[in-house]
């Protein structure tokens, strides 16, 4: 269904009158903004369509608590980031690798990182959101998800405070803290103090 | 000592990439959302009636082992009635 003709205050209501219609086209609504997050925060799992299904699910049974003061994006985007919080607490691991593990255009892009002079090429983007997934799996969830908020979606400390629900001094430590191991899980990848570590 | 452009140039770099995968839902996505959603999560305190008849037969099945078990006999015998002359002196079928 268009996002134009849908009126969503009145799908809103059907679906809380148990109108499995209303239901399906506020799916159709809301699915690009649900997996669009989904991607964000969890890219490299496969079970992107369960999650989503997860979501969607809280967001119909939890509908009577919607009270419009907010917009519903806002509401749904809330409900898919714990969602996607939980899931990463639940699957969180970490495993260790090293620039052994990288593949080629991952080691290309962490050498233009490493070297001052070298600034990554447009053209090694996706090489580096692969290699910045990887780092990311290092992260607690709360660290990971703030940061990709805040560095990766360019989101406001404002922003994420609503979309979490955390209070702004609590989003900044952790994004201090997630910065920091990021540029020293980076640093350790440097061949030189690999080695000067081992 | 680290050095703070790392994660900056590496993140301001993978912002440029572009996601091209479709946002629609799948076909049939929305369906079955819909169907799941309509027919109702399974509450948490599962149904009184359920839970007892359940129960109900776990209880059957267990007095049905231990009759077999204190009746053994009976079953070893084969459910043959020997009814001795003294049986039949001592009550009589009037």
């Amino acid at each position: 269904m268009d996002e134009d003709e849908l009126d969503v205050p009145d799908c809103i209501n059907r679906v809380r009158l148990r109108d499995e219609d209303a239901a399906r086209a506020l799916t159709e609504h809301l699915y690009p903004l649900v997996i669009k997050i989904i991607r964000s925060h969890l890219p490299r799992r496969g079970d992107e369509q369960d999650l989503a299904q997860d979501v969607f699910l809280k967001v119909f049974s939890r509908l009577d608590q919607y009270q419009g003061d907010v917009p519903l994006s806002h509401w749904v985007s809330r409900i898919a980031l714990t969602t996607c919080l939980d899931r990463l607490r639940a699957q969180m691991r970490r495993p260790e690798w090293r620039m052994a593990d990288l593949g080629e255009t991952e080691a290309e892009i962490l050498q233009s990182t490493l070297r001052i002079e070298n600034e990554p090429q447009p053209g090694q983007a996706l090489a580096a959101r692969d290699l910045i997934e990887k780092l990311l799996d290092r992260l607690k969830p709360e660290d990971r998800l703030v940061i990709t908020l805040l560095d990766l979606e360019e989101k406001s400390v404002a922003e994420i405070r609503d979309l979490t629900g955390w209070g702004e001094s609590a989003v900044k430590v952790r994004a201090f803290r997630a910065r920091r191991k990021m540029r020293q899980l980076i640093d350790l990848l440097e061949p030189e103090n690999r080695n000067a570590k081992s | 000592m680290p050095n703070p452009d790392h994660w900056e140039k590496l993140s301001d770099c993978a912002r440029a990439a572009e996601d091209h995968r479709d946002l629609s839902a799948p076909f049939g996505f929305s369906t079955r959302v819909a169907a799941l959603w309509a027919a109702g999560a399974r509450p948490l305190v599962p149904n009184m009636w359920e839970w007892m008849s359940v129960r109900s037969v776990a209880v059957a099945l267990g007095v049905m082992a231990l009759t077999l078990a204190f009746n053994s006999d009976l079953f070893s015998r084969g459910f043959s009635i020997e009814v001795s002359v003294i049986d039949t002196i001592d009550g009589p079928i009037l």
